[in-house]
């Protein structure tokens, strides 16, 4: 869309057909690939956001904290923003981390399970490289080889992949 | 993987349960998006229960300065009173006969302008032939806004991931018949128009970009009614509500 078009004036006819597109039993082409499904929740994923009330604040020094708090309000960045950007604190990262293995002992797909995998080491990718700490328990041989078969899957963003890319060369020289 | 942690969720409820707090800049933040929500639908409502675009305007910032920014709305917030929508529908409502019975006219040029209200004068509200219902009036502007939103959005993301080609051949066969009442074009007049190889491959590109278009539309619907039944719901009342103007 332009930025001056808009879907205000549209005859409600219009509008509905619009607003029907968002039908979740119109599950179109089956023939769309899992790799195509992967690339949509990926994006859709990473486009989520922090909510307010979820601040880490408890977990950094008091004299930080009602900073945080206050600061948090007013960024609201969506986790692919929060994951390749070098200002994220690493403890939210923990938390996104945390969050997807939670997530991932619930899914109802391969699909799904996938997407959720890949923003969990995403997580830990990001910590290693902005923050050169490991926030989990894997070996920096186990991540190796995770980021390389990771790195494998065509359907990932270009920020995540040149993310994994880093995180591997990290890791290879830990190793 | 390892380790347990609560889900992420935020919503329209939290963020404004969220607002009974004594912190005023927090507040009038949560408060802010919340204005820039909904002043489009309160607006279209007021002018489809026949007053004229000034005092459509004035009436809209008395409510937000009055009952929004005033708290009595975030004061009376409750989640167990169904959509927020309809809680601030409710709200309008009642705002309005409220100003009407004790003032015994609408005050002109009475509220500080807490809101620029930039859109074009939104006199013209005759979009079917006749004025929308003041309720449906509200709903077409609120699911009017939200699909501004996710339009923008979905266009952004494919602009910016190299894949402006699946943008264009989505708008040339979905959007342009819609907004420019167009001819939808072939499969074939496509692949010509954008030098695609074959039919099979504009057909996929068109079933992804409506899946994200859908999977965009119900994050921003849970996001709003806090569940993904509450969405349901909510896709479901608007669709009905458009399909009964639709009829007229």
């Amino acid at each position: 869309m332009d930025k001056d078009s808009t879907t205000f004036g549209l005859k409600p006819d219009k509008l509905a057909q619009l607003w029907n597109m968002g039908d979740k039993m119109d599950q179109g082409n089956s023939e769309e690939s899992d790799d195509q499904r992967k690339a949509d929740l990926l994006f859709d994923r990473l486009a989520q956001k922090l909510p307010f009330d979820h601040v880490v604040a408890h977990l950094l020094p008091k004299a930080l904290a009602q900073i945080c708090k206050d600061i948090q309000p007013f960024t609201c960045n969506s986790y692919g923003i929060l994951i390749n950007n070098p200002l994220t604190d690493v403890t939210i990262l923990k938390k996104i981390k945390n969050n997807n293995k939670k997530l991932s002992q619930n899914v109802n797909s391969d699909v799904e399970y996938d997407v959720i995998t890949v923003i969990y080491y995403a997580a830990i990718a990001s910590a290693l490289v902005y923050h050169n700490q490991r926030i989990t328990s894997f070996s920096y041989v186990h991540l190796n080889k995770k980021f390389i078969s990771l790195l494998e899957h065509t359907w990932l963003t270009s920020e995540i992949k040149n993310l994994f890319q880093k995180a591997r060369n990290y890791c290879d020289h830990k190793k | 993987m390892g380790g347990a942690e609560d889900h992420f969720k935020t919503t329209q409820w939290s963020r404004i349960l969220s607002a009974k707090t004594k912190d005023e800049t927090r507040q009038r933040m949560i408060l802010d998006n919340l204005i820039e929500t909904y002043w489009k639908p309160v607006y279209c409502y007021l002018r489809s229960k026949g007053f004229d675009n000034d005092a459509a305007k004035d009436i809209t910032q008395d409510f937000f300065s009055d009952i929004v920014l005033g708290r009595t709305l975030i004061q009376k917030a409750d989640q167990s009173k169904g959509q927020f929508r309809s809680f601030l529908l409710v709200a309008l409502e009642r705002y309005v006969v409220s100003k009407l019975r004790y003032e015994g006219r609408i005050r002109r040029g009475g509220s500080a302008k807490i809101i620029h209200m930039e859109a074009p004068d939104l006199a013209n509200l005759n979009i079917s032939g006749s004025v929308l219902d003041p309720n449906h009036a509200f709903c077409y502007a609120w699911a009017s806004t939200l699909l501004d939103g996710v339009l923008a959005e979905i266009k952004e993301e494919y602009c910016r991931t190299q894949r402006s080609a699946h943008w264009e051949v989505f708008r040339l066969r979905v959007l342009a018949p819609i907004f420019e009442k167009t001819k939808v074009p072939s499969y074939r007049e496509i692949c010509e128009k954008n030098n695609i190889a074959d039919e099979s491959k504009v057909a996929n590109m068109v079933v992804t970009v409506k899946r994200r278009f859908q999977s965009v539309l119900r994050r921003n619907l849970r996001d709003l009614a806090g569940s993904d039944d509450g969405a349901e719901e909510e896709f479901k009342e608007i669709f009905q509500i458009l399909s009964q103007e639709s009829a007229k």
